[in-house]
């Protein structure tokens, strides 16, 4: 079953109108949107907000035949993937809605199933580095211009199997925020580096990481340990509209495991340092399990959604470390904002050094038609490295480990000497008090 | 049946029998079943109007302080015919009149249980060295009102607790004592985070008030005072008197289920479980209000509320007060392990000739190792090398100073730790009384609390670079030990996390109860937070992710190594204490790391592997963590020695050979020692058993049927394990079809018979003894020819004492295994442990103890007289002997 948040029946109803408006005035055949949402636990699909895909300027340009006034399979995947990056873990784009009249749907409908398949395909390979398969089936969904209401279908993804009819129903829906943070250093080489494409590196850089959080079954939830088959919600009647959540990796070798040092050289050294904060949201009757999974999804495609950016605004001649050479990497920084009515689910644009908050607000709009103002737009996650910062980091001799960056030693010692200062100054003070007494005297 | 009547005092019941014509031996049943009082404890009965009313006294109890309650009635309905009574004893922990009062009343009902309202942190009053001395009665005085008020307290607190002192001296020594208070901390904690400075000081006017009228000599509370407190401080009365209240009940109620739900045969010949509780009179009203009604603990009762500044000033004036009271710590030390380890030592060391010191580690008041050290092995580095070995809890306690030889090293130790100066001459004398002499305030036993060791595996792992070797395993290291404060601990079957800093610690009492740390282990599963915590810093903007790709010809070594990590957790600790004290064994054990592959690598100038293992020697009663570099056989045979001189290891007896490190993975084996789970055993004379560890093999293991005949086969395997798992060496166990092979190459094929080899013919002790000799080089004596075990007593004693390894006895168509002696050198009364290769069941402990396959046995065990061809049975015994050059 399909569920729109009941909020979105008028969102819905606007869309007919705008397009009807856009038909007549440019001609446009037909109009795609996407539906963010969750996969909820169950077949149901909760859907919690719709974005309109931009149109290629050929669709809105006079004249033209026929197709080029709708969008071709390309142009939506690409539009999808932009869209996804920005999507916090638990929120997927979890189909399509298709504006048109019965002919053209008919038509376009083989293109929009294979522009699924190849979105889950991107959304799993940016959300799980295809360590696993979690989307299944998304929809597709058909409002028959002018007067049609939603006829939803199911689309099996993975084994392509023919399309079945589901019910679309309006509810309200809820949502919760999942808070937590992950943070580590990352050494190691890459058996086999491929300088050419640097998101694949940092996808092989990440992977065993990724894999081990992954891999771990236990979490704390506010501080506790839960049972994956729980509600996170327990009492319905106390609702809670956050939860933290520790994720862990297990720290142990095998029982049998002896101490081993192993010979290794490489031509490459990776040295990854990250401290990100997680929001992810799921549906507020969610069984702790999928928090958890929505969580680590969070980070694996923040990560990847930063990578990916990065790799794309990356000059062709850049040189990538060659030669003893160093390069170092800073990751685009994310600009936040909530979606209007569930401040729970928190998009993230990323942007880079030179962007501004105002670029971010930008993108909001255009990608997700979220009208958010400037002070609703925060950048204030993350700043880039300062000058100072960036020799420091340059420095050889930073020690190549698998441990998490604690607190580093150099912010240690900085504040020592700051309550160092200050007690002297304290001390002085008192000093500077008494021989003025005594000499007053 | 008889119903009570009227309880008109303590000391006095009214019955009425309601039956008449009943014989006086039916009343004093009667009596019995009525008071749940032995009529042989009552001072005076008298029988009225015609034996239809009795009246019974017990001058004993001639104080209203005792109040005596029946078993609850909630529990009639399921525990229907169990009888017992709680004399609850209302103390004001000061006065004579209650130490008085506790004495006749333990006298006269001669109890099963005493409960005192103690917790484990408060058992320093328990002790067979304070005297009545202590206890001086105070010297009333009367005068200012400060000088009234100081010397009142000050004689208070030199008094208090004489109450349950008095309790734990006139108790039987079979008697248990229950420690059925809570844990003072959360007493303290929770009082700290409820209290207002409204309530302190409507509470200290009371109280100053009270002691100025001489409350602290009344024997009783005045009801109209409790009253006030009541109303005055609420909160204060909650936490400091209601919960308690609740939890004494609970705890008095439990002892009662558990006494009562006992078999009847336990029940001696009295006819009712008898408890005794010694509680501030302050909560006997409490404790009989909730006495009739089941009594289950809220959740949070047991839960620390997170620190407050009330709570941070409560501490720092108790701390005050202890300081200012000048408090005498009594401390608690074994002597024959501290002239074990001395023996052990002075086995390596030309004595008269060394500059020495035994150095004290302990836990708290408890001292548990006690180390002597060459003057050569007390620096600074190497000291820190000892006690990151030693297990987590343990600190630097004391010295023993011998010979007035002080201690020639950098190493200070706490001013407040313990310091024995002795002679070398009693050292070597063993003589523990001329040792404690002088030190009154230092209890000569063994008492190892209930508790477990906690056993987890962290991985440490790390790349180091080509010539930056040593820059990086110290940077390694450091981060590790850095990092050990975020890994969090799983224990799966009781789903408890242990974590850095937890704002509600609990405490494991349920899951530690009548376990030790010394056999009992408990599983943690580590990980790793996959953030940081947060440090407070929380507002501080974080950079973006960054990544350095450093380009061109690196070459490393990649180190992967699994930590075995040991920590006890003993009752009443809470999780945050036991958090503390994994965190400090992972310190210890990485330190320890480093400085061994340091000292290889400046000696190689190559970085080598090491093996972090642990061990349990004889002479230690705590966990040995011992870091060894990977070298060639010689050179780790140096390290082994090295060690043994260090730990005051014997020199004739491997301690740390890899084989006899414990081993923590979940892989099955055989039985392990399974006689060190016999409790309840009273010995006779003095015990000695087997040294270190065997595996316990048994007819029908190994899927060879050999029941009926293969019991020596199984004598010989347990007493080879007994060489694997003790280092001598570690060739594997021999099945019979193997045994009987090498028996065949050792006699010739013309003296066993073509057949031999897979029959089920029997072997025997001298068989067994061929066998060790022929295979492993063991040479073994014999004890051959003798009828009446109880005869060879002493010497099986000498075998187990100077050599350890299990010994075989043979006869009478029958093997057994003997592991101990226990032996009266005056009366000649022995007892064996016996190890029975006959078993044929599953590897289950509880089983094999409890159904005596792994027991102590009575002479008569083996059968004598004359067996059926009419000649005398006859026994033999094989002792294997220790191996040379074996560390």
């Amino acid at each position: 079953m399909i569920i729109f948040d009941a909020r979105l029946e008028s969102t819905l109803d606007k869309a007919v109108k705008a397009h009807c408006d856009l038909e007549k005035k440019s001609g446009v055949l037909a109009s795609p949107h996407f539906l963010i949402g969750t996969f909820a636990e169950g077949f149901d699909i909760h859907i919690a907000h719709i974005t309109k895909c931009p149109l290629p300027a050929t669709a809105t340009a006079t004249g033209g035949d026929a197709a080029s006034k709708t969008v071709d399979d390309q142009w939506l995947v690409e539009s999808a993937e932009k869209v996804i990056r920005m999507l916090p873990g638990g929120i997927d784009l979890v189909g399509i809605l298709w504006l048109s009249n019965k002919n053209i749907f008919i038509e376009q409908r083989p293109r929009l199933i294979k522009a699924l398949s190849r979105i889950a395909k991107y959304s799993t390979a940016l959300t799980t580095m295809k360590l696993f398969s979690y989307i299944e089936n998304m929809v597709l969904v058909n409002v028959e211009i002018p007067l049609g209401k939603p006829q939803a279908v199911v689309v099996d993804v993975v084994n392509r199997s023919p399309e079945s009819p589901t019910k679309v129903v309006f509810n309200k829906l809820e949502w919760v925020s999942i808070v937590s943070r992950a943070g580590g250093r990352i050494s190691d080489h890459i058996a086999n580096l491929k300088t050419e494409n640097f998101y694949n590196d940092f996808v092989d850089l990440l992977k065993p990481w990724a894999q081990r959080i992954l891999d771990c079954n236990l979490i704390l939830v506010d501080g506790k340990v839960r049972e994956t088959n729980e509600y996170l919600n327990k009492d319905p009647k106390n609702k809670k509209s956050s939860f933290e959540l520790v994720l862990l990796t297990e720290s142990e070798g095998s029982d049998d495991s002896t101490t081993t040092l192993q010979q290794e050289s490489t031509t490459n050294w990776h040295d990854f340092v990250f401290d990100i904060e997680i929001r992810a949201a799921v549906p507020v009757k969610s069984k702790v399990e999928f928090a958890v999974l929505a969580t680590k999804q969070h980070i694996i495609r923040n990560m990847c959604s930063r990578a990916v950016l990065h790799y794309e605004s990356m000059e062709v001649t850049e040189d990538r470390g060659t030669g003893g050479s160093q390069i170092i990497h800073q990751m685009p920084r994310p600009a936040t904002t909530t979606l209007p009515y569930h401040s729970s689910i928190l998009f993230s644009d990323f942007l880079f050094e030179a962007d501004t908050i105002e670029d971010g607000q930008k993108n909001m709009k255009e990608l997700l038609e979220i009208e958010a103002s400037i002070e609703h737009v925060d950048d204030g996650w993350e700043r880039a490295l300062e000058v100072g910062e960036m020799e420091q980091v340059r420095a050889p001799g930073v020690v190549p480990d698998h441990l998490p960056l604690i607190i580093s030693l150099q912010e240690k010692q900085s504040r020592f000497w700051f309550y160092v200062m200050i007690i002297v100054s304290v001390l002085v003070l008192l000093i500077s008090i008494i021989l003025y007494q005594v000499i007053k005297k | 049946m008889a119903s009570l009547k009227r309880l008109k005092c303590k000391c006095k019941w009214t019955i009425d029998p309601l039956v008449k014509g009943k014989t006086k031996e039916d009343l004093f049943k009667i009596i019995d079943a009525a008071i749940f009082l032995p009529y042989q404890f009552l001072s005076s009965i008298e029988f009225l109007d015609n034996f239809e009313k009795i009246i019974c006294y017990n001058d004993d109890f001639q104080t209203d302080a005792v109040t005596v309650l029946t078993k609850p009635k909630f529990l009639d309905t399921t525990l229907p015919h169990g009888k017992c009574s709680v004399y609850l004893i209302g103390s004001n922990h000061i006065s004579i009149k209650s130490q008085n009062d506790i004495e006749r009343t333990i006298k006269s009902v001669d109890p099963n249980v005493i409960m005192l309202e103690l917790c484990i942190k408060r058992t320093d009053i328990l002790s067979d060295y304070i005297t009545e001395e202590r206890f001086k009665q105070p010297q009333k005085q009367k005068g200012t009102f400060v000088s009234t008020i100081y010397s009142a307290i000050k004689n208070a607190r030199k008094t208090d607790g004489r109450d349950f002192w008095a309790a734990y001296r006139v108790a039987n020594k079979n008697c248990p004592i229950v420690l059925g208070d809570r844990i003072g901390d959360i007493n303290r904690q929770r009082l700290a985070s409820v209290i207002t400075f409204t309530e302190v000081f409507r509470y200290v006017t009371l109280y100053l008030k009270w002691i100025y009228n001489g409350g602290l000599n009344q024997e009783k509370i005045d009801d109209r005072l409790l009253e006030k407190l009541q109303q005055d401080c609420p909160r204060m009365w909650k936490v400091w008197v209601k919960e308690r209240d609740v939890y004494m009940t609970f705890v008095l109620q439990t002892l009662v289920k558990e006494l009562i739900g006992k078999e009847k045969n336990n029940l001696d010949n009295r006819s009712a479980w008898r408890i005794v509780a010694v509680v501030g009179m302050g909560h006997v009203k409490g404790i009989c209000e909730n006495w009739n009604s089941t009594v289950v603990l809220p959740p949070d009762l047991m839960e620390m509320p997170p620190s407050s500044i009330q709570a941070e000033i409560l501490k720092v004036l108790s701390w005050i007060e202890i300081q200012k009271m000048g408090k005498k710590e009594t401390w608690i030390l074994s002597t024959s392990s501290v002239f074990e380890n001395f023996r052990n030592f002075s086995s390596w060391f030309e004595i008269e000739r060394t500059r020495f010191v035994g150095v004290l580690f302990g836990n708290q008041l408890r001292i548990d190792v006690c180390l002597f050290l060459s003057d050569n092995h007390l620096k600074q580095h190497f000291f820190e090398f000892v006690t990151n070995s030693l297990a987590s809890d343990l600190i630097f306690a004391g010295i023993v100073v011998v010979n007035g030889h002080e201690p020639d090293t950098d190493i200070s130790y706490m001013g407040t730790g313990l310091e024995i100066r002795t002679t070398l001459e009693t050292l070597q004398s063993s003589d523990s009384t001329f040792f404690l002499k002088s030190y009154p305030n230092i209890i000569d036993q063994w008492t190892q609390p209930s508790g477990v060791t906690l056993v987890s595996n962290v991985m440490f792992e790390t790349v180091l670079r080509r010539g930056l070797e040593e820059n990086d395993i110290k940077m390694a290291t450091e981060k590790f030990a850095a990092a050990a404060a975020e890994l969090i601990y799983h224990h799966k079957e009781s789903d408890i996390v242990l974590q850095a800093n937890t704002k509600h610690p609990k405490f494991l009492d349920d899951i530690l109860k009548d376990k030790h740390t010394d056999q009992d282990r408990l599983r943690l599963t580590s990980y790793r937070r996959v953030s940081a915590q947060d440090e407070g810093n929380g507002d501080d903007q974080k950079h973006v992710p960054i990544l350095k790709v450093q380009a061109g010809d690196i070459a490393f070594r990649r180190l992967r190594m699994p930590l075995w990590i040991t920590a006890a957790a003993y009752g009443g600790d809470g999780s945050n204490e036991i958090y503390l004290r994994i965190e400090e064994a992972i310190r210890r054990r990485i330190y320890n790391v480093m400085y061994v592959m340091m000292k290889g690598f400046r000696k190689t100038y190559d970085i080598s592997e090491v093996d972090c293992r642990c061990f349990l020697p004889a002479n230690h009663s705590r966990i040995l963590s011992i870091v060894m570099p990977r070298l060639a056989d010689k050179e780790q045979q140096e390290w082994r020695i090295e060690m043994h001189k260090i730990f005051n290891l014997p020199s004739r007896v491997p301690c740390l050979r890899s084989l006899q490190a414990i081993d923590f993975s979940a892989r099955a084996h055989f039985l392990r020692t399974p006689h060190l789970s016999i409790k309840n055993y009273k010995k006779t004379g003095r015990i000695t058993t087997v040294k270190g560890m065997y595996d316990y093999y048994h007819y029908t293991q190994q899927g060879i049927d050999d029941n009926g005949w293969g019991c020596a086969y199984r004598s010989l395997q347990t007493i080879w394990s007994w060489y694997v798992l003790n280092g001598f060496f570690d060739r594997p166990i021999p099945l019979h079809r193997e045994i009987q092979e090498a028996l065949v190459r050792i006699e010739g094929e013309e003296l066993r018979g073509k057949k031999f080899i897979g029959s089920k013919q029997w072997i025997g002790s001298f068989e067994i003894g061929y066998i060790l000799s022929d295979a492993i080089s063991v040479d073994c004596s014999y004890i051959a020819q003798f009828t009446d075990i109880s005869e060879k007593a002493r010497e099986l004693q000498i075998h187990f004492e100077s050599v350890g390894s299990p010994v075989m006895i043979g006869g009478n168509m029958l093997a057994h295994t003997i592991l101990g002696v226990d032996f009266d050198e005056n009366t000649g009364e022995c007892r064996f442990l016996v190890l029975d290769p006959h078993y044929t069941g599953i590897d289950d402990v509880n089983t094999v103890i409890n159904k005596g396959w792994c027991a102590w046995k009575m002479p008569s065990f083996w059968k004598t007289g004359i067996d059926q061809g009419g000649q005398p049975i006859l026994y033999n015994i094989v002792k294997p002997q220790l191996p040379t050059n074996i560390i």
